[in-house]
């Protein structure tokens, strides 16, 4: 229940700040930060899906030059999506070193259990859930969930 | 088990935390400029969601010999009907930086941004003519 509720709270309430100075990097923009006001509950599976995700991610705008690109992994109870996309109009190069100051700066948000970075060229999001609980509410009151 | 909350990440497109940011320099041509650039959003929000990638970029030119550059994003992974919503909320976000030179509004499905300056290549535009046709008849926003 408890489980639930931060996720609704996560999913629609962020702290968010907006930066109108020019990011690190002189080609693209910093718009908009937000992390979620509530930590992964195990840092260690955590960090290591963050990781994972964002090895995956970077790898897909590298191998298949893609401009959109999701991943997902789940790790000692923890369940990570994450997703990224650049604007069409970049080079593959553009893109990847989009992906570079997003990754970077979204670890500012440290152990927040979700996060997003938004730049005129990309952004990157992701978002972490305990699954233990959510798969027992599940279970228990299916209905309840179904209805919200 | 985890489709619920994964469909929520990801096909999710408006949310509290979506914005704008409009530049702060704005054009002396300032009605025509705001005409042409109204106009020009509002194309560009009804075209996206129905090309394929959820992509399109435009450049349109002013009478004042000015331009305005263009493009709108959603997430691939969200709906037709979603993709338009969140264009919708951008496209009234973004009426709010005219008649300024540029504008961006953000959300978490969704990106849309203008400019006087260009920011992509000019053989980078996309034609979005044919979507904005309803069998004989155009939109009129």
């Amino acid at each position: 229940m408890l489980g639930l509720k931060l996720l609704a709270l996560t999913l629609i309430w962020w702290s968010c700040s907006v930066e109108h100075a020019d990011a690190a990097t002189p080609k693209t923009r910093l718009i908009n930060t937000g992390c979620s006001p509530f930590n992964a509950s195990n840092a260690h599976s955590f960090f290591a899906n963050i990781n994972d995700t964002f090895s995956e991610l970077r790898a897909e705008v590298t191998n298949q030059t893609k401009h959109f690109a999701t991943s997902q992994k789940s790790r000692g109870g923890i369940l990570t999506y994450t997703m990224f996309q650049c604007r069409n109009y970049l080079s593959k190069n553009d893109c990847l070193s989009c992906f570079d100051t997003a990754s970077t700066q979204i670890r500012n948000c440290s152990k927040a259990n979700g996060a997003r970075v938004i730049y005129n060229d990309c952004f990157l999001r992701y978002l972490s859930l305990y699954s233990p609980n959510i798969f027992k509410f599940t279970f228990i009151f299916p209905f309840q969930i179904l209805s919200m | 088990m985890t489709r619920y909350e994964s469909e929520r990440f990801y096909q999710q497109t408006n949310e509290l935390g979506g914005g704008v940011t409009c530049g702060n320099t704005s054009l002396k041509t300032t009605r025509d400029f705001k005409v042409v650039g109204q106009q020009a959003l509002a194309e560009i929000q009804t075209a996206t969601p129905k090309t394929k990638g959820f992509y399109a970029a435009t450049k349109t030119q002013v009478d004042d010999g000015s331009a305005i550059y263009a493009i709108a994003q959603c997430v691939e992974t969200a709906t037709e009907d979603k993709c338009l919503s969140c264009m919708q909320v951008a496209y009234n976000n973004l009426l709010s930086c005219l008649p300024n030179t540029d504008g961006t509004a953000y959300d978490a499905g969704c990106f849309m941004r203008y400019s006087t300056t260009p920011f992509f290549a000019a053989n980078q535009t996309i034609d979005i003519g044919s979507y904005l046709k309803t069998g004989t008849f155009y939109y009129i926003l």
